[in-house]
């Protein structure tokens, strides 16, 4: 509620104060409030990129710089209004943005960042060559009239792009970006197209510079290559935003005001010195406080990001009928002769697997035995150098692991990934929603898995605050959530508690009655013997034993294999 | 009385975060002497180890080798001090060869030394001669590990600290593996080794304790707890399991262990 | 004909200067997985501080090398013991805070030169004939900047592949805790790869500014140039650098000829985002995606 009243209260004023500026005000202050309105926007959009995504850039300015050439020469050259030839630069910038994210959104975080970097230079150097740029020394065109309307549009701009964001952060497409940042690879095991998804951000994030760059050559009538796509902005730009804090949604506000009235002062101040200061606070952030003035907030309980689509509705009806009993000697999943090596080492040679619907296979061995190595393999995590997987009657093709989550196979990680800033329950709606377009399906089913887990008491909680256990549990939950034909475990039930592994039995009892093949890989047997149907014993990357559990877990081979050799026989062979 | 305590852990608790992986653990080896931490996966040893090594920090404790306090030493002070470390999943360099690996295990000696205790190794372990200029990251499981023990040999250690040697490899390797540690023996070299392969560890080590979610929950010379079935429970996680006991052919019975 | 030959030449030669000016990026890549943002400025104070020996004191640029070169691996050492190692988190965390780190010192390098030196391009007269070969002439400077700088990564090498500290490095990179259980003080490791590479950029400059003018804000363009290089010959890969060198080297000389001079500026952002498309691991990198 008082978070509610602080957003109300920052967003009023800003709109005021655009709203003061167009009525009276100076021309001095207007352009300084101009100014440091963009510098926000600026933040924003950058911010969407490098803060949601964690994909930083070096090279924003790009959308910047091209917005405001694009929008200049709609005005000169095509005579439209400002209004078009503004939302004519955003189209532009993401027309750029799109297949240049394509490419780069593919890759690790330091070529994107320097990607971008050459991008702005690229960008620049073109300016300078054409004619219709006006080369090096720029051009000059018709600039807003009045600058304190300027400036009230600017103001209402970084208003909208504010209130966009914490829109954004409240839908589907914000939980993804969320997840994506604080674990891409959970994320897409929990069914986020990831790729996607960080196109679209980068998109977004360069509309809103490009929105910048337009206003900018509305309110100043003239452009150059090097204003244009001036470094100092995109320090500016990345200083806020660290500032402020990282990957939220008032940072680069709380930031952009900070680092703008000091900026301010320091030009006025130390003009020569302004730069190395700027610069010497971004590392002292980078070093010192990596969550800027919003993580100090936040953990004073200030401005916290609400749970998306909370609180989760009650369960009341009783989930939907089981689907009919399907032919239990159809396997479902079925890999034959899988197979990998990493540099000299076999870690999987040859391995058959089978799971039946509605039944549960256990995978056992010691440790290094392969098994993780295994199911990387069966949900297309690592690719397999041998060996086929056929998946519900058909050979499975190359998918990314989110196809393959959406399609039916899900899994858990050997040791928990969770996403540290979704609550228990933005993470289990996360996979919900990789399912269910609908929202209403999507939070219900939600809320009905968590209920079953026994873990929709904790909802609000972030992963951080359930003990181990409960942290397994909800990665069970998030497999779930993606209604699965084949449910892999792996070590999911290692440190749980009795009442723990009781709950989680009872879910899988039910997602097993649903028809569900649940393959788990444990090392404590009793926590999976009275589930599994079938033993598969792993060892040196191979299958020694395989069957019923009482005869696997009593063969001479698995109990070796689990206590090692007797020296002397092994000494013998080796003779 | 008996010969002063090369290594020393006295109420020792680390782990990772705020929550302890490790409870007031109380060990101590004398030179010369070979021990044993057996336990089943996640059940602490490897942590146990790391806190000797100065890999995480300790909660609470504290640990002596030959007399000095390792407290606050970073683990490249710790080796210099003459423990040989054999670090969880070998820890080689896969881009440099066997020999140049060898010498980094004794980087601060002079050239002629380096290479003589090169040479030594290659005493020690024949397979590795004619793989001396062949990419640790090509080698087979079998013998990286043993150019990890090498690697730790070469700083001449009075301690030698295996983390899991046997995992992923063949049985006959681990044979071989602790055949070859048996013959080090012969120099005063005391052994700490972790194992999850319990028969090969037990078989190797005069004395052993039994690691279990974080405490030390069994002692005694290597012979009796390989005749206890108590391990064999510890080792699998079944206290109160039905699994093992209800069949006739119970694991204790028919394979000794 | 004799106009191709000749530019394949000067095109060789130029990949030697570029493969120095990289070669430090790389190492500290290879070893610490930082990229720092601020090596072209590094490069760029070297070049002023050859600079600014040779027009107070009349130094000649080679012997301003091994002085700038100094100088640069003492501000590395500093900037590695102060900052960088101060950044503990692991993983992409890590990553991206110290590239945020990097640059923000590269702004810091960059504006602390321009007070001293202002904005003006400055450069370095040096060997301003030419080498006649037959019909075909080189200029002398290009020549022996061409020749310092292969001796020096090549000497750099050597010591990389053949000393034990250099092979530490490689230890380090590849396993730290490997390293460390061999009694190598990877702290000390990781300072020094840093204070190196440093001091390479710095000669790097020394050598550069005799070729081309440098002005404080040339910075960023050479650390692309220099990422592009070690980019194109695979992250840590010394023999794919020497690869792209000679390949952006061949590249932008004839650019410059047939293309004019705004174009081969142009060019290595194309040969760089081409490099992401095609081969992001680099021409000899045999790793899938980094």
């Amino acid at each position: 509620m008082r978070d509610r009243l602080i957003e109300t209260v920052l967003f009023g004023a800003l709109l005021v104060l655009a709203f003061v500026i167009a009525r009276s005000g100076s021309a001095y202050l207007a352009q300084t409030l101009f100014n440091a309105a963009l510098a926000i926007l600026l933040a924003i959009g950058w911010n969407v990129i490098g803060g949601f995504t964690g994909y930083v850039s070096f090279g924003q300015v790009s959308f910047f710089g091209l917005g405001a050439y694009i929008a200049a020469l709609a005005t000169m050259r095509l005579a439209l209004p400002w209004p078009a030839a503004i939302a004519a630069a955003a189209l532009g910038a993401v027309m750029l943005a799109l297949p240049l994210g394509l490419i780069m959104l593919r890759l690790s975080g330091i070529f994107f960042a320097l990607g971008m970097f050459g991008l702005a230079r690229i960008l620049q150097i073109s300016a300078s060559a054409m004619r219709v740029t006006g080369g090096p020394m720029g051009m000059s065109f018709d600039a807003a009239e009045d600058p304190r309307v300027c400036a009230a549009v600017m103001l209402l701009a970084a208003a909208a792009a504010l209130a966009g964001t914490r829109l954004m952060l409240r839908t589907r497409f914000g939980l993804r970006l969320l997840a994506i940042r604080d674990d891409a690879v959970a994320a897409s095991a929990a069914g986020v197209r990831v790729w996607s998804v960080k196109v679209l951000a980068f998109c977004l994030s360069a509309a809103l510079a490009a929105v910048g760059g337009a206003l900018y050559a509305w309110n100043l009538g003239y452009l150059d290559p090097s204003s244009a796509f001036n470094g100092t902005i995109e320090l500016q730009s990345v200083l806020m935003v660290t500032a402020g804090g990282i990957g939220t949604v008032w940072g680069p506000l709380v930031g952009g005001a900070l680092i703008s009235v000091l900026s301010t002062l320091l030009w006025a101040r130390f003009p020569m010195e302004q730069q190395i200061v700027l610069g010497a606070l971004t590392m002292l952030i980078a070093v010192a406080m990596p969550g800027g003035a919003m993580a100090a907030l936040a953990r004073a309980g200030v401005l916290r990001r609400p749970p998306i689509w909370a609180p989760p509705p009650s369960v009341t009806a009783e989930p939907a009928p089981p689907p009919p009993a399907p032919d239990r000697r159809a396997p479902v999943l079925r890999c034959s002769g899988l197979g990998i090596r990493f540099g000299g080492v076999v870690a999987v040679k040859a391995v058959d697997l089978v799971a039946y619907p509605a039944e549960m296979l256990a995978i056992i061995g010691p440790n290094g035995a392969g098994k993780s190595t295994l199911f990387n393999l069966i949900s297309a995590f690592a690719r397999p150098a041998t060996g086929q997987i056929t998946f519900d009657g058909k050979r499975l093709p190359r998918l990314r692991p989110e196809r393959l989550a959406r399609s039916g196979i899900a899994r858990t990680f050997q040791t928990s990934r969770l996403f540290a800033s979704l609550t228990v329950w933005e993470t289990v709606l996360l996979a919900a929603l990789s399912l269910h377009r609908n929202r209403r399906k999507a939070r219900g089913e939600a809320a009905r898995i968590l209920a079953e887990v026994g873990l929709l008491a904790q909802w609000r909680e972030v992963p951080e605050a359930l003990p181990p256990g409960r942290q397994r549990l909800l990665e069970i939950a998030r497999a779930l959530a993606l209604r699965p034909k084949v449910l892999l475990l792996d070590e999911a039930m290692a440190g749980m508690s009795a009442e723990e592994i009781a709950r989680v039995h009872a879910a899988l009892r039910h997602a097993m009655a649903g028809g569900c093949a649940v393959v788990a890989i444990e090392h404590v047997l009793p926590a999976i013997a009275p589930l599994a149907a079938r033993v598969q014993v792993l060892d040196f990357g191979a299958t020694i034993a395989e069957g019923h559990p009482h005869a696997v877990l009593n063969d001479p081979a698995v109990i070796t294999a689990y206590l090692g050799v007797e020296l002397e026989d092994a000494a013998g062979a080796a003779a | 009385m008996p010969p002063p305590d090369l290594l020393r852990l006295e109420g020792v608790s680390a782990g990772y975060g705020r929550v302890p992986a490790l409870h007031a653990v109380d060990l101590a080896l004398g030179p010369g002497e070979t021990l044993a931490i057996i336990g089943a996966n996640g059940a602490g040893k490897s942590t146990l180890l790391r806190a000797i090594m100065g890999q995480i920090p300790l909660l609470g404790g504290q640990i002596r080798f030959a007399g000095t306090r390792l407290d606050g030493r970073a683990t490249h002070a710790r080796a210099r001090l003459g423990i040989g470390y054999a670090p969880e999943g070998r820890q080689l360099f896969p881009m440099l060869s066997v020999a140049d690996t060898l010498e980094l295990g004794a980087a601060r000696e002079p050239a002629s030394v380096r290479r003589a205790r090169r040479n030594e190794m290659f005493v020690i372990f024949p397979k590795l001669l004619p793989l001396r200029d062949t990419r640790c990251g090509l080698l087979s499981g079998g013998e990286q590990q043993m150019v990890a023990i090498a690697r730790a040999l070469m700083g001449r250690p009075t301690l030698l600290v295996l983390d899991e040697p046997s995992t992923g490899l063949a049985p006959r390797v681990i044979a071989e593996l602790y055949a070859s540690l048996a013959r080090l023996l012969d120099s005063g070299l005391a052994v700490l080794v972790a194992e999850q392969n319990a028969r090969a560890a037990l078989r190797f080590a005069r004395n052993a304790v039994v690691c279990e979610d974080g405490h030390l929950t069994l002692r005694g010379p290597a012979k009796t707890l390989a005749a206890d079935p108590r391990v064999a429970a510890a080792y699998i996680g079944m206290h109160d399991a039905g699994i093992w006991s209800a069949a006739p052919a119970g694991g204790a019975s028919d394979a000794p262990i | 004909m004799l106009t191709v030959i000749t530019l394949a030449l000067l095109g060789l030669l130029w990949g030697g200067v570029y493969l120095l000016m990289a070669t430090g990026l790389n190492l500290i890549y290879g070893v610490m997985k930082v990229v720092n943002l601020a090596h072209g400025d590094f490069i760029v104070l070297g070049g002023l501080l050859a600079f600014s020996l040779f027009a107070e004191a009349g130094l000649n640029p080679l012997a301003a090398f091994p002085i700038a070169a100094l100088v640069l691996f003492g501000i590395g050492a500093g900037v590695q013991f102060g900052l960088l190692e101060r950044i503990t988190a692991a993983g992409s965390e890590g990553e991206l805070r110290s590239l945020l780190a990097t640059f923000g010192l590269s702004y810091v390098v960059a504006n602390a030169s321009f007070l001293v030196w202002g904005s003006q391009f400055q450069s370095v007269p040096f060997l301003e004939g030419a080498v006649q070969a037959g019909p075909i002439a080189i200029p002398a400077g290009l020549l022996a900047a061409s020749l310092a700088a292969f001796a020096a990564t090549l000497l750099i090498h050597l010591w990389l592949t053949t000393t034990i500290t250099g092979k530490s490095l490689h230890a380090t990179a590849q396993s730290a805790l490997g390293a460390a259980s061999c009694g190598i003080d990877v702290r000390r490791v990781r300072l020094l790869a840093f204070a190196l590479g440093s001091a390479m950029a710095g000669g790097a400059g020394a050598l550069v500014i005799t070729l081309i003018p440098f002005q404080t804000s040339t910075g960023g363009e050479l650390t692309v140039h220099a990422f592009t290089l070690i980019a194109l010959g695979g992250l840590g890969n010394y023999a794919g650098a020497w690869l792209a060198a000679e390949l952006l080297g061949l590249t932008e000389v004839f650019a410059q000829f047939y293309l004019g001079s705004n174009a081969a500026a142009a060019v290595i952002y194309i040969v760089f985002i081409a490099v992401l498309v095609v081969r992001p691991q680099g021409l000899l990198g045999q790793a899938g995606r980094v």
